[in-house]
């Protein structure tokens, strides 16, 4: 047998190793290897002298590569079904804001948590849970998305599994299907409206803030920086949602101008975590310490502000690109 | 419609409308033994040409379904897996023309009255 031949065979071979059992691997490359001979065959009968290697290599690579051949013996299914999909993905991304919510609070308070339990009950508390570092907090954020990704995941894979066990229902009545208005949130413009009123809501909560001091804290003139910075952001995205809701036909620019505002904040979030503190006090009764432990808080909060902005970043880049990819996948072929 | 989406377009309506025919007509001269090679000579000299990477997966999957059985022997100095209808594919073939043929009535219908009303559109 022609070396070509044989390590191309072999090669097919390794790509059915996975899913298939050996008997059954040995006979689908048992077959193309017969067929292919015969293919080779008839072509030398054709030329009336063997083939030479340039011409074994344009037959092999007209056959398919190994990894496409090797495909379209494997009945694979999807882990997660086209009827599944939508709400997976929805269900995802609740998961991860609800689960970045938790975190942010959970960060934000422990240091102080922890601080009064040293004092008040005199026990030690890991130095993490006093001060969580910036490597800490990313440790954690990165974490906990892996673990909600996961654990959704496999809720969906499960559901899957039983649905394709034991089916969709056939029997169905369609005055069980929920009222129209329960279906609005599907309908891109209520999406708009909603980051419009969050937008202005936080945009007026910065106006107010300015040179905020409560209890014995104030701000730091960095504070100062961070609020204009995030003020500018948050304007631009009133116009944005603004813009979506009343101008829907100029969707693809204003899309691009969401996507510029997300790495703006993302941006400003990051560049802040890294920036002086922003609390201060004039209060004689907080330590040097207390004030620390304060300020690696607002650190934390900021760097898991940086994490959830990633996530907004991407969301907006996936729904940018989305379609044009979704365009490709479709122009590859499919089986015949 | 972009020149491009219009044969993506195209092709994939062109795929989707081949793969059941491709099954029918492997069906069908499989009433006859072929071995796979020789099978897509045949389909090919009637005017179906057939990719190997389809047709090879086709022929098991048909097999692992009882439509067809296949079976090792020696010809011409080769060892070659030789495919035939089985009995339940002979009876499956026989219906799936059925509906074939009557889906290609009503498609025959549908263009003839819409080129009746190209010619005389008032």
């Amino acid at each position: 047998m022609n070396q070509l031949l044989d390590r191309y065979l072999h090669a097919v071979r390794s790509r059915l190793s996975a899913t298939l059992p050996e008997e059954q691997q040995e006979d689908i490359v048992r077959e193309l290897s017969e067929n292919l001979a015969a293919q080779i065959e008839d072509r030398e009968a054709d030329l009336g002298r063997p083939l030479n290697d340039a011409e074994y290599a344009r037959l092999l690579e007209d056959h398919g590569h190994p990894i496409a051949v090797a495909g379209r013996y494997l009945q694979l299914r999807p882990l997660i079904g086209p009827q599944l999909l939508p709400h997976y993905w929805f269900s995802l991304r609740m998961m991860i804001c609800v689960a970045a919510c938790v975190m942010i609070v959970v960060l934000t308070l422990m240091p102080f948590i922890a601080r009064t339990v040293q004092i008040t009950e005199g026990r030690a508390v890991p130095t993490f849970m006093l001060a969580p570092t910036q490597g800490i907090t990313t440790l954690a954020a990165i974490g906990t998305l892996f673990a909600m990704f996961g654990m959704m995941t496999l809720v969906f894979i499960v559901l899957e599994l039983c649905m394709s066990r034991f089916g969709w229902p056939t029997r169905w009545n369609p005055r069980h299907l929920p009222p129209v208005s329960s279906y609005a949130h599907v309908y891109p413009r209520a999406r708009f409206l909603t980051e419009l009123i969050f937008s202005a809501f936080f945009a007026a909560i910065l106006l107010a803030a300015k040179h905020p001091r409560i209890g014995p804290w104030q701000s730091t003139p960095v504070w100062e920086q961070f609020r204009i910075a995030l003020l500018v952001i948050t304007g631009a995205n009133v116009v944005i949602a603004a813009a979506r809701l009343l101008r829907p036909h100029r969707a693809q620019f204003w899309a691009i101008a969401r996507l510029f505002s997300s790495a703006a904040s993302l941006a400003v979030f990051y560049t802040f975590a890294q920036t002086a503190p922003m609390l201060m006090t004039a209060d004689p009764k907080v330590t040097t310490a207390v004030l620390e432990i304060a300020n690696r808080a607002v650190t934390a909060s900021l760097l898991l502000a940086f994490w959830i902005a990633i996530l907004d970043f991407s969301i907006e880049l996936w729904r940018l690109v989305g379609p044009l990819v979704g365009r490709h996948i479709h122009r590859l072929p499919s089986r015949a | 419609m972009s020149n491009s989406i219009e044969t993506d377009a195209y092709e994939n309506l062109r795929q989707e409308l081949r793969r059941g025919c491709l099954t029918l007509a492997v069906l069908a001269e499989l009433r006859t033994e072929h071995y796979g090679y020789a099978l897509r000579k045949a389909l090919a000299d009637q005017g179906l040409e057939i990719e190997e990477q389809t047709l090879y997966p086709l022929l098991r999957r048909l097999e692992s379904q009882g439509l067809l059985a296949s079976q090792w022997r020696e010809e011409e100095r080769r060892n070659k897996r030789f495919y035939h209808l089985s009995p339940e594919g002979n009876r499956l073939l026989t219906r799936l023309l059925e509906e074939w043929s009557s889906i290609n009535s009503a498609l025959v219908h549908i263009l003839d009255r819409g080129q009746i009303r190209e010619e005389s559109p008032l």
